[in-house]
Formats: structure tokens, sequence, C-alpha cells
């Protein structure tokens, strides 16, 4: 509309430049198909003569020539050409677009049509989003683009995944993407605190983007390859997901309530022994009674969801507004998560359309409860332990009442579960506004800005009746941990869309951006609860302690890590010449102050082309769309710790401590990608796919290296000159449209991604051994690293002995690869990498009437997986030991006693999986005026199953899996350590639409 | 229009130029550090650096279980830690074992603080000495361990290089070289202020880097450390008594031998030269150096891990105090007893400690397998006793060097230079302390034998074997003579790296 008076403009001139030639006049109304259609634009074929069409749809064009070829052209609408033949009226009705060809993805800093994206992009909508209890965006994406791999870490509620865009590129923290929610990059990193070690292992901190309530997302955009990404500079590396929250829009108010009661359940169990099996196989250790503790720590979960919407707008704005509750139990007893959202989002025209203003206000609170589960616990065992191997004669209870106790490394699961609490609230804002100013025609000036705070308090306590180490926790613990975060985004960019000549149009962008992110953190502990044995009570007064240590620690830890601020100027340009050859080249300059002085700034360029052959007369017939595209772009990774190129004393206790050693030099990493691909329709479209080729090379990877001793400190950040790490790979993507009729519809859609990670030069930068990760747990394992990256190998690659099966005496035997007659750690090999070689996705939708039915699945193929759980827990000596042990250890010639659970392949296995993660069915009932319910304009009912079934080799509870046994700070991969097990769950669901 | 171009013009330049400088927050620059705290605190937290070495991952472990003492068998499914104590007992150690990185790194982190405490302008002539001998200290005990030492300068930037690359033949002169340069500096003190390095401490440490000075002298030019018998020079031998003779003034045998490492033995025990402060409030894991070795079911719950040798239980005369004894305060309390433990457990009621795995009493056998043992295998050793007031944080101060310990270099000093006479004489005056019997003569051997008897456990072994040529040989779970390369460790692999100086050790 804004552009109105100043056609209204061209039109008058065009006018006055051609009445002298003709003067036929045409007019007529324009529509859609609900109705007429203001803001149309009509043009003389071959001329420039045109017009639009008024608030009733109607036009009037001057000086048509008789045969003259009007055409009809509204965004969003086919495009109409029509012969006037000698006809003073015309009336047009425009149809839509078909869905492939108006769909928009998001490129950051603006939007393009799909049809015309450079990069690899894929739009992911609502409506393809995986169905079923979500608490966390990257759920929703699960298998539903090829080269996006999420993995769920675990079952637990509001529990971590990992998602990596197009394999990896960083061997140390920060190798996940970007994400940019509603124009604001959020910083990467937990919001929420990890546990303090109070004697059951230390805990992983939440998902950070819980925060976002899952129905309030419109889209997630994913910017592949470094053509798309390097807009975002020296965090674009490892690919950008752009999350664009729903928007109201013209119209009346609409109403939607969604609600849903889910149930779940363990979907696979161990299979240990009974009590009269554990009985029968070591009578030594039995104690009489009947328990089954791993059930007992189990139930059966529900969830409760409600969330609400209410959203329209006027001529000059639209709003919507949001309300979310989700109530979800996890499987483990006192574990799960209360969530509540609410949410705002508003855009209002001013002084004649040359304002814009834009407000977006996300807020949640989040309550997670958990309990005694870590991913490092070793021989003490955490409650999954505890249960997992409780014996199954012993009895839970003392005649007495009271809890059985056993040792520091048996405790009781139920006495665990009863004395142990831990829950975090978190509270995160995020908000965002912007001002367009529209200067002059298709010049835009914005100004946005964007604050995210966030704030969480973890609160673990044990009572001092749990005795789980005498000279401490005897006395009861509680510990307050406390985590502010925060970031704020100034942003301002100039827009401005041309068309050159007929032919040449141009879409350009500059901008600058500056954003300041902080963090900040404290821990609390308190002991010697004295009488008090209530654990719930010491978190609500700490001042009853009497002590505020424990061994080793400090009662109160603090940290304000130092600034990370980041200072950008960016401009991208696309270029389209005639419709069928487009170009984009983008540049981002960014200067952080995490880089050390003599690289303060740097520069990450990109180009890309797109040819759409379909434009082309020689498009050969069978499609219905081609089109090629090709790009080339350097992006950084900027992912270390703020504060990492100085060095830095911290006094703790008065004691200056040093924690980084400076590096001056220390820079980005930087991935250079290459990428090419082809966008095809065939039979009309309903058959459509792309295929991308990409290869990307990350050098100067980022690491903690040794500095050369004495020194106050043993690393220190820097980027290793020789090292580099590639991923190349195949991405296919198809989706048939089987049958298509306005009753009945039916798609099917699949995608598969070839992935090849190796890294190299290693050596030369002195790790003839490689950069190891993967710690194992569990007792007798100290010390014992799984994986690593090595020169020449694929990343996360597993180096272990060679396990060749048990000797006559029951003892493992390995290779002995080096024919010295002893097995040593020279012995062990690359024995297998924890990536995939592919991933899967398949999808399917089915609309009937008012049934609809969609169903998805995914897997991947290829890649090993480590059971840490069995290596620490299942073997033969550990029945004997009097641990319980699932009914195949009974059946392996192992010796029932002496033989060292030691780590070799014996442990590894194979990952491979398909999940058919979610299926739904639902009935819409039509509202409106002549039924019963004339007030409603629909109301759907649905069901939903979630994972309910997994195919895989894999021993372990569930293969998709990912315990973090970091070392010294190097993520591992694929490791599976008394993981809290996944559910299987069924819903029941409602939307009303009024 | 030309208005609103301007004011946007001012919107759009005031929101453009933020600066990008780094504030540190709850950090400081070492600068700014060094301003603030005095060179008071730069000594304290050098001195705070040798907790590191009552941990049962550092430099101990490598002293210890290579030797003739002390072994790491894994039981079950339980102890096999990837192999790491096994390649000690074995010899068979590689550089990517992560007890000898962190062995690295805890004497390495421990020099620099040494080397940053001498960079502060305000030090007194008392505070550089004491720094001077904690720079010696673990410059002898990186020379002893790895051979070659990286040094710096104080002050120097570790952005470069080290300045300094001294081969193993340098560097323990240099070692005796800067504490001989500040021994009349340092403070005079007593047996309950062992925790600073005052003269006794720095005349131990003098004498013990003389006594072993042949040693590292006897290293190739490549590195390759030489077998034995190795050739003592008479002056070394001199320097060992004079220094010993020093060290000894003002300190006496403590009667009851465990004292030296009971709970409150920095505040009892008279024999203490230089000891690691550790308090109820702040102190280390000392705790860990005895519940390494106890049974789960002992009081404390210990990790049931590592194990002595009959080669060291076999030298013991039955009635000697330092084999085992009932403590009191700790035995009828707790029922665990001090030294060594073999055979059935009790309780602090004579009730029988019961093994975990299968039924019957806990009773520690002689015997062991490296590979597979059961739960009871090995005899246990509880040398610094359990501080039941605070289990994890103990009041035992961690012992360097005693008394008994100089008394038996003097006496090895004596008999080098063939004064076997005067040597059987402090021999078995420490003999008759200890409940053992009087030696009617003396050999090198027996000396050998009386240090394992005395200093078991307390870090010394591996270089006493060393320097009397028994370390290569067979022992209790090593069938095999070993190479002679094992006789210094390896440079881990990360080290290297940072230090292309380095040169990795001849056979690694």
């Amino acid at each position: 509309m804004k552009n109105s008076l100043l056609k209204g403009l061209m039109v008058f001139l065009t006018m006055l430049c051609t009445s002298l030639t003709y003067s036929q006049d045409v007019s007529g109304t324009v529509s859609d198909p609900s109705g007429p259609l203001p803001g149309a634009t009509i043009l003389v074929k071959g001329t420039t003569n045109g017009t639009q069409t008024d608030l009733e749809g109607k036009f009037t064009i001057r000086n048509v020539g008789p045969n003259a070829v009007l055409i009809f052209s509204y965004i969003g609408l086919k495009t109409q050409e029509i012969n006037v033949a000698g006809k003073k009226t015309v009336n047009v009705i425009l149809k839509e677009d078909s869905a492939e060809l108006k769909e928009v993805v998001v490129i950051g800093y603006g939007s393009v049509k799909k049809k015309d994206a450079t990069g690899a992009v894929e739009s992911v909508k609502a409506e393809s989003f995986n169905k079923g209890v979500t608490t966390s965006p990257e759920q929703l994406l699960q298998g539903k683009s090829a080269g996006v791999q999420v993995t769920q870490a675990s079952g637990e509620p509001g529990g971590s995944n990992t998602v990596k865009i197009r394999g990896t590129s960083s061997i140390r923290a920060g190798s996940e993407p970007l994400y940019v929610v509603d124009g604001v990059p959020i910083g990467g990193g937990s919001v929420s605190a990890g546990t303090t070690d109070v004697g059951v292992g230390s805990q992983t901190a939440r998902n950070p983007l819980n925060f976002i309530n899952p129905s309030d997302i419109a889209s997630m955009d994913i910017l592949k390859d470094a053509s798309a990404t390097a807009i975002y500079g020296s965090r674009g590396a490892n690919g950008v997901i752009i999350i664009t929250t729903k928007k109201g829009s013209k119209g009346q108010g609409q109403l939607v309530v969604n609600t849903s009661y889910t149930v779940a359940k363990i979907a696979k169990d161990y299979d240990l022994l009974t009590a009269a099996e554990f009985k029968a196989a070591n009578p030594g250790a039995d104690f009489g009674s009947n328990v089954n503790a791993f059930g007992a720590i189990l139930r059966t979960a529900l969830t409760k969801q409600v969330d609400a919407a209410y959203s329209g707008g006027g001529e000059n704005g639209t709003y919507r507004y949001s309300m979310g509750y989700i109530d979800q139990e996890g499987i483990i007893k006192n574990t799960g998560l209360t969530k509540y959202n609410l949410g705002a989002s508003i855009t209002q025209n001013m002084f004649d359309n040359k304002l814009k203003f834009e407000g977006n206000v996300k807020t949640s609170l989040i309550h997670d409860k958990a309990t005694s589960l870590s991913d490092n616990v070793g021989a003490e065992g955490d409650l999954f332990v505890s249960a997992i191997k409780w014996n199954p004669t012993r009895p839970f209870f003392n005649s007495d009442g009271s809890y059985v106790k056993i040792s520091n490394n048996q405790r009781n699961p139920m006495d665990l579960l009863d004395r142990y609490t831990d829950f975090t609230n978190t509270a995160r804002i995020l908000g965002n506004m912007s001002l367009t100013y529209s200067i002059a025609k298709g010049l835009d000036y914005k100004i946005g800005l964007g604050v995210d705070y966030s704030n969480s308090n973890r609160n673990v306590a044990m009572s001092k009746l749990l005795g789980i180490d005498p000279a401490t926790s005897n006395e009861g613990i509680a510990v307050k941990s406390y985590v502010e975060r925060s970031n704020y985004l100034v942003e301002q960019t100039l827009n401005y869309t041309a068309d050159i000549t007929n032919e040449l149009k141009l879409n350009a962008i500059g901008g600058y951006s500056f954003q300041k992110f902080s963090n900040q953190g404290n821990t609390f502990i308190g002991t010697g609860f004295g009488q008090y044995t209530d654990q719930k009570y010491y978190l609500k007064n700490m001042t009853a302690a009497t002590d505020y240590a424990i061994s080793g620690g400090f009662a109160q830890t603090a940290y304000f890590d130092p600034s990370n601020k980041l200072q950008s100027y960016f401009g991208r340009a696309i270029l389209t010449y005639s419709d069928k050859y487009i170009f984009s080249a983008v540049l981002r300059r960014d200067g952080s102050s995490k880089f050390g002085s003599s690289n303060k700034y740097g520069t990450f360029p990109a180009l890309s082309v797109a040819w759409k052959i379909i434009e082309e007369s020689f498009a050969p017939k069978i499609f219905s769309d081609l089109k090629f595209r090709a790009g080339w772009g350097i992006t950084g990774n900027q992912e270390f710790p703020a504060g990492a190129a100085s060095t830095l004393v911290k006094p703790v206790e008065g004691v200056p401590t040093i924690s980084n050693i400076g590096n001056p030099d220390l820079k980005w990493e930087q991935t250079a990608q290459y990428s090419a691909g082809l966008d095809f329709g065939l039979l009309e479209n309903r058959l459509t796919g792309s295929i991308d080729y990409y290869k990307k090379v990350t050098s100067d990877p980022l690491l903690q290296i040794p500095v050369a001793d004495p020194s106050l400190y043993a690393t220190k950040w820097a980027n290793l000159p020789n090292t580099e790490i590639t991923s190349q790979g195949l991405e296919i993507g198809l989706n048939y449209k089987l049958v298509d009729k306005d009753k009945f519809s039916w798609d099917l859609g699949g995608n598969i991604a070839f992935n090849k990670g190796k890294i190299k030069g290693l050596i030369a930068d002195g790790y003839p051994t490689g950069i190891v990760t993967g710690t194992i747990s569990g007792q007798g394992l100290s010390g014992t690293i799984a994986q690593g990256h090595f020169d020449g190998q694929s990343t996360y690659t597993f180096n272990l002995l060679q396990f060749t099966g048990f000797d006559s005496n029951g003892m493992s035997t390995y290779k002995d690869l080096n024919d010295d007659g002893q097995i040593t750690d020279a012995d062990r090999t690359f024995s297998g990498s924890a990536n995939p070689k592919f991933n899967v996705g398949l999808n399917t939708s089915l609309r009937y009437k008012n049934w609809d039915f969609v169903a998805s699945g995914y897997g991947a193929y290829g890649q090993k997986i480590y059971n840490n759980t069995e290596n620490a827990l299942f073997v033969r000596g550990l029945l004997t030991a009097g641990n319980n042990v699932p009914a195949y250890v009974l059946n392996s010639d192992e010796a029932t006693t002496g033989n060292s659970n030691g780590a070799s392949t014996r442990f590894l296995k194979s990952g491979d999986f398909f999940r058919l993660s979610n299926v739904q069915l639902g009935y819409t009932f039509q509202g409106g005026e002549k039924t019963f319910a004339p007030w409603i304009k629909s109301v759907r009912v649905y069901v939903t199953g979630q994972n309910l079934f997994v195919i895989t080799p894999y021993n372990g509870l569930d293969p998709e899996v990912n315990s973090n046994k970091q070392y010294n700070g190097i993520p591992s991969l694929g490791i599976d350590y008394a993981t809290y097990p996944k559910s299987r769950s069924f819903a029941f669901g409602l939307n009303v639409n009024l | 229009m030309k208005k609103n171009i301007l004011i946007l013009a001012g919107v759009v330049l005031a929101l453009s130029s933020f600066s990008l400088s780094e504030e540190l927050n709850d950090s400081i620059t070492k600068e700014a550090s060094n301003q603030i705290l005095g060179a008071d605190q730069a000594i304290e937290s050098a001195y705070l650096q040798l907790r590191s070495f009552q941990s049962n991952d550092n430099q101990l472990m490598l002293q210890e279980h290579p030797s003739d003492e002390m072994a790491g068998p894994t039981r079950g499914a339980d102890w096999d830690d990837n192999g790491t104590w096994r390649a000690l007992h074995l010899h068979t150690w590689t550089p990517d074992n992560a007890r000898i990185l962190s062995s690295w790194e805890q004497l390495y982190k421990g020099l620099a603080f040494a080397l940053d405490a001498q960079s502060f302008s305000g030090i007194t002539a008392s505070q550089k000495a004491q720094a001077v001998f904690l720079q010696s200290l673990y410059t002898f005990y990186i020379t002893d361990i790895f051979g070659q030492v990286s040094m710096r300068e104080p002050g120097e930037s570790v952005s470069n290089l080290p300045s300094k690359n001294l081969s193993r033949t340098e560097a323990i002169d240099y070692a005796i070289q800067i504490l001989e340069g500040e021994l009349s500096n340092l403070p005079s003190g007593t047996a309950a202020t062992s925790d600073i390095a005052n003269k006794n401490a720095g005349n131990a440490l003098l004498a013990k880097m003389y006594l072993n000075r042949a040693v590292y002298k006897a290293t190739d030019a490549d590195g390759k450390p030489q077998v034995g018998p190795y050739t003592f020079p008479s002056a070394d031998m001199d320097k060992v008594i004079t220094y010993c003779d020093a060290a000894m003034s003002g300190r006496t045998l403590q009667t009851n031998y465990f004292e030296n490492f009971g709970p409150t033995n920095g505040e009892v025990s008279s024999e203490l030269i230089f000891t690691a402060k550790n308090t109820n409030t702040q102190g280390g894991d000392i705790h860990r150096l005895s519940v390494m070795s106890m049974h789960y079911s002992q009081t404390p719950s210990g990790w049931n891990g590592f194990v002595t040798l009959t080669d060291l239980y076999n030298k013991f005369e039955s009635q000697d105090t330092r084999l085992t004894a009932s403590v009191p305060g700790f035995t009828d309390q707790h029922g665990v007893k001090a030294g060594i433990l073999v055979g059935p457990q009790y309780d602090q009621n004579g009730n029988a400690i019961l093994k975990r795995d299968s039924p019957g009493q806990l009773s520690f056998s002689q015997d062991f397998s490296l590979t597979n043992s059961t739960e009871e295998k090995g005899m246990r050793v509880v040398k610094y006793l359990p501080d039941y007031t605070n289990l994890t944080r103990a009041n035992n101060d961690f012992v360097f060097l005693r008394l008994g310990d100089v008394m038996l270099m003097k006496a090895e000093a004596l008999a080098r230079k063939g004064n076997t006479a005067d040597a059987l004489v402090i021999v078995n005056t420490l003999r008759v302390k200890r409940g053992a019997t009087s030696l009617t003569s003396l050999t090198l051997s027996n000396i050998l034998d009386e240090r394992a008897r005395e200093l078991y456990w307390e870090g010394h072994r591996r270089q006493d074997q060393i320097r009397f040529g028994t370390f290569n040989a067979a022992v209790q779970g090593r069938s095999t003579v070993s190479d002679a390369h094992v006789l210094i460790f390896p440079i881990p692999l990360a080290k290297l790296a940072a230090n292309p100086n380095l040169v990795q050790n001849p056979g690694y």
C-alpha cells in the first residue's frame, strides 16, 4: 500500500506519455477466490502502461490497443495474461500461486522466494513440524531437512539436543549452529546452571532453547551453506537456524486454543534379572526379598498442555497474543518440567505507511524438576546406576520401615529418590522492536533493538539422612546456583530495491550491528544442617547450615565472564537478470572483543549464483521447475570463551588464580564452503526436490593448547595452523504429491544426507596421538578415554583395544597388534566413528475429507555407539559382586570373577537405527453458519503416538544418544552412559478455532 | 525531508560506534594483580602448590608404582583404569600415560609459581631464598623423573619458549647451585615450622641432590640414562655428610613412628624437616593416600586399590614398629591399624570385617595378580592415618623430608666412602628407636633395605632403587628385567608439541 502514491504518480506520467497515440479505455474488476482484490497490478504487455486496482478491486486503464494483452499480477497469486480483443470490460479472478512457487525463505536480514534463492536454504513451516510433546524447537526439525542432524541426547524432559548442520567443523565446544529468534541472534551456551558435584556426579544444564513455545513458531529456516550464512560472518560456520514466530494477519480476530493430554511410558526396558533368576545365579547374595529397583524409579508419566493465541489485524497493523502452559512429567520419578509462556507481537504502519513499527516480546518461566542423574558418575552411582545394579533380592526397607543402607557404592534408590531434591527455575525474556522508515521508493531504513535476558536458579539438596559421604553430607548439603545472562543488540539496515532496467533487478542491503553478551553467576553451598533432616527445608533456609564448604572446595563461588562484544558491518546485493540469472554477493566484517589485539576484525565474503534453467526455451519439457545453484563463501566460528585472548588472574579466597594465558593472535575459526545444487520439479511440480553437494574446509581450528612450561597455567587458546577439518556430503530431498485432489491428498516426502568428515594436519600441529575425548565412567574405568580426533581419520573416531572374545578361563582377550606379547595402549586402533555415514528422514501426510494423518520417521546409519553403561555395569564379575545385570550377561562365557572390564571394542556397537518418531490422526469438524456451533470456525481432535518403534541392532536402551563425556573441554559423540531412557507416548488433543 | 535525513543521520551515527574494548569483569590482568598483591601472597601461592605432591595421581605414583613396594592390581570390573597402574608396575608406560602427564604438569606448575614469586620487586631476602628453595626442589624432581629441564628466568614471558633448556647433567648442578647461593638467607626453624623452607630443609635437600648427583651425571649426551653401578665422587659424599649434619640439627627421632604421619604430625613430630601444611579448614586430598589402599568395608570406606609387595613385607622383622601398629585413638575407635595390613581384618570391636563380593571375612593375602585379582588380594598400607574429625580435609601434613631419611642419607654417604663403621652406628640408632634389632655389619644393600622399611610409600623408592641399581630387576608382579630407558620417564607428547626445544627421551 505504501507504494500506491508513487505508483499513482507513475501511472499519471505514463498516461501523459501515451494518451497521444491511443484512445480506448478498458475497465473491470480483479478478484481472488475470496473476493475483490485491491492493489493488483495491471500492465499492458510490452509497454510501461499500467495501473492498480482500487479498494473495491476495480480498475480502469486507458489507451489500450484493441489487440493488446493485459498482464494481471499480485504477489502470491498466479499471473494471468488476457487478450483484450476489443472488449471494454475485463473481469479476472486470479488463482493462488502454487505453494512451491510462492514459498518464501528467510535468509537473514530479509527473505527471498524459495524459487529465487541462490544458497542452500530450507524453510520448515509449522504445519510440517514433528507432532507430539516437544519442549524445545530443534526437536520440531528432527528428520525434516537433509543435512540437519538433530540428536536427542536423552529422554529427559528439557534435556539437551545436539544439532549438526552438514557435519562437524569444530573440535572444541561451540559447534552448534547460530540461532536467530525474530532477528535477535541468541548467544551460545546454557542459560541455566549445571550442578556442583555433591557426591553423585555433576549434572548438565538444561536445553537453552526451551524458552520458546513450539506452538508460537511460524517457521524455522535453515541456512546450510556459506553463501547463505556469510551474512552472519564470524558466527555462521556451523549453519544458522532462523526462528520466526507467528504474527497476526489482517482480518477479524481469531482465537485458537490447543490442548492435549499425553501418557508416556519407557519405550524399552533392560531385561534385568528377576529375584528368582538372580537367586539362581548368585545364591550367596540372596537376601530373600523380591524387588524391581529399576521399575521402582520409573512411572507412567502424564503431560498436560494448553496454549491459546488471539490474533488479527486491521488496515494499519496486526497483533498476536499468545500464552502457553505445559506440565510434563518425566518417566523417572521426581523429574519433569513445567513451563509458562506469554508472548505478544504487533505491527503498526504509521504516517501514511512511511513508518512501520514491529515489536515482539516472548517471556517464559520454566520449572525443571530433576533427580540424582549424572553423565559422569563413577563407582558411587546416581539414581539410575543405583537402581540398575540393585540386588533384586534385597529389600528397600528394614523391618522398622527405615531405608536399607548398604554403602556409598550401593545406595538405596528409594532413599536417594526421597532424600535428594533438585529443581531449577529459569525466567527468560526476549524482546525486539524495530522501526522501518521508507525514505523513498525502494529505499528503506530500519533500526532494530533486541534484548535477551535470562535468570536461572538451580537448587540441589541432600538430606543428612542420605549419608552419602560421612564427612560431609551426613550433615546434609544444599547448593544454590544462580546464572544470569543477557545480551542486547542494536542494528541498523538500509535496504534498496530497484528495477535498474526492465531485465535487471537489484535488491541490496547494507547494515551495522552491535551486540553485547554478559554472563555471570554464583554458587552458594551450605552443609551441617544439624538436627534438620528435610532437604527441601535446607533450600528454604540456607542459614540453617552450620558450615559453608564442602571437601576441597569453597562455600561460595562466583563468576562474571569477561565481556563479549561484537561489532559488525555487512552488506548483500542480489542482482536478477531476466528472471533467469541471479547473482548474490555478501560481505560481513566482524570485530569482536574476544579476538586478540592483532586480529580485531575479520572479513567474511560469499558469492553465489542461480540459473533458472526452466525459464530457458531449451529447458527439457519433462521439468516443471529447474534451477541450478552454486556458491562459495567464508564464514567463521567464534564460540570460544570471552577473555581467551588475555592472561587472566582471578583472585579466589585471596589467592590469585591464573585461569588463562593470553594470546594476542587469537582469532575465529575459518570455514570455506563450496556448494552446488539443483532444485527441480516434475509432473507439474507434483514431484519436487533438491540435490546438493558441498565441501566445507575449516582451517585455524581453535583449541586450548599447552603452553611451554614452566607456566603458571598449562594452556592457552590458539588456532592450530596446520589442522584442517573437511566435511563433504550429498543431500537429496524429495517430495511427491501422490494425490492432490480437493477432498483427498497424499504427500510423501523423504530426505537422505551423506556426510564424510575428516581431520588432517594434527601431527604437524603436535598431536601425533590425536586430540582425545570420551571419558569412560564407572568403577575401575578411571582415566579411560575411548575417542578422539586423529590425523587422517574421521572426526569422533573410537580408538580401542580389539576384543577377540573370552579365553577358556573366561578372560577377555584382545588383538596384540604390535606382537610384543603384551596388551598395552599400543594395541589400540581406530575402530570406527560416531558420525553417521548417512541420515534419513521420511514423512507422509494424508488428508481425506475431514480426516488428516501424518507420520514422520528418521534414522541414521553407519555410526558406532560406545555402550559405557554395559561397560560399567553389565559384566559377569559384577553379578558375582552382588549387582543385578541383564539376563544376557548370564549367557556369556565371561569368568564369574576376576575378568577386567577394561574398555575395548567389546562395548562398541553399531548405532544404526530408524525411528518412527510420530504419527498423528486428526478429524476436523467445520463450524460456522448453518452448523451446530455457529460461533466456532472449526474444531479438530487428534491422537498422536510418539516414538512408536525403533529398528536397531543396538543392545542398549536407545541408539540415539549422546552422553556428555567431554574431556578437557573437547566434546565427545556417541557414548551412552546411564542415559535417561526415552519414552513411548500417546496423546489426545483438541484444537479449537474461534 | 532534509530535516528528517539530518535526524536520521544523527541516529545512525550515534548508534554505530561502540567500543570493542574487552572488559575482564571477574578477572584482572597479571600486571594489575602483581600491583595489588605483594610478594607475601606470591610466596604463599608457591607454598600452596606443594599440596599437589600428596595426590594419588601425581609424581608420588611415579616414584612408587614402578618400585618394589607398590602395585595397582585390576580387580575384575574394578581398577582397570585403562591399564595405567599396570603399565607403571610393568615398566611398559608410554608417553601418553595419564599419570606421567599429570606429574609433569604438577611439577612444572609448581616451578612456575616458585619463579613467579621471585619476580616480585618487594620480595625480602628470606622470601627470595624460600622461593629459590622451591625452584630447586621442583628442578630436582623434574631432573629425577624426566631428565631434561625447561627453565625460565623469574618474570620471563610465557609467550616465548623458555630461555633455558638444561640437560640432565646441567640441571642437577643448576638446582644445587641456586640453592647453595641462597642457603644462608633461608630462615631458621623447628620441626613445628617445617612447612616453611628453613635452613634444615635447605641442607636436607642439598644432601639429597648431592647423594643422587652421580646418577644424573651418568646420562649420555643424547639423554640416555646409564644403568649403574654409579661412581659416587668422594667430594659429593662429603657434601652429603656436611649437609646432613646441618639438616639434623635440632631434630630428634619421634618415639612413636606413626605419629610422623598422624593428623597432628605437624604439631607433635620432632623429626620433620620439610612438609606441606594441611588444616581441617584448608587442606588438600591427603586422605586419598590411605583410602586408595583400604578396603570398601573398612572405616573410612576405601577404594580397595593399591597393594604393597612381599619384596617390602619380607624385609621386616616382626617386632619392627614400622611394620604395623595399633594406634590408640584409631585402631580402638575405628578398627584400622597403621602400617602394612595383612591377613584377617577386624573392626574396632574385634568383629570380622566381611568381604563384599563373596561370603567370609576380609583377609588381605600376600599374593595378587596385576590383571585379575579378587577383592581381598594384596597387602594394604595405611601410612597417613585417617583424620576422623574431617576425613576428606585432613589435618595431616605431607612429609617431604624428615630426620629418618636424612640419617640414612648420611649413613649411605659414609658407607659409599668406605666408612661402614660410622654408618652402622647411625643405622642401628634408627633401628633401635624403631624396635628392630641392631645389625652387626653393614652393606649398601642393608642401607637400601633400611630405607625401604623406614620410608615406604613416602615417594622415595624409585629414586633409591635406581641409585642402588635394583630398579630394573624383577619384583612381585613383574617377572622380567626392564630396559635401561625406563630409568627416566618419557616427555608427554603434548609437552613436546608445546616446546620444540624438548627432545623425547631415548627409548620412547
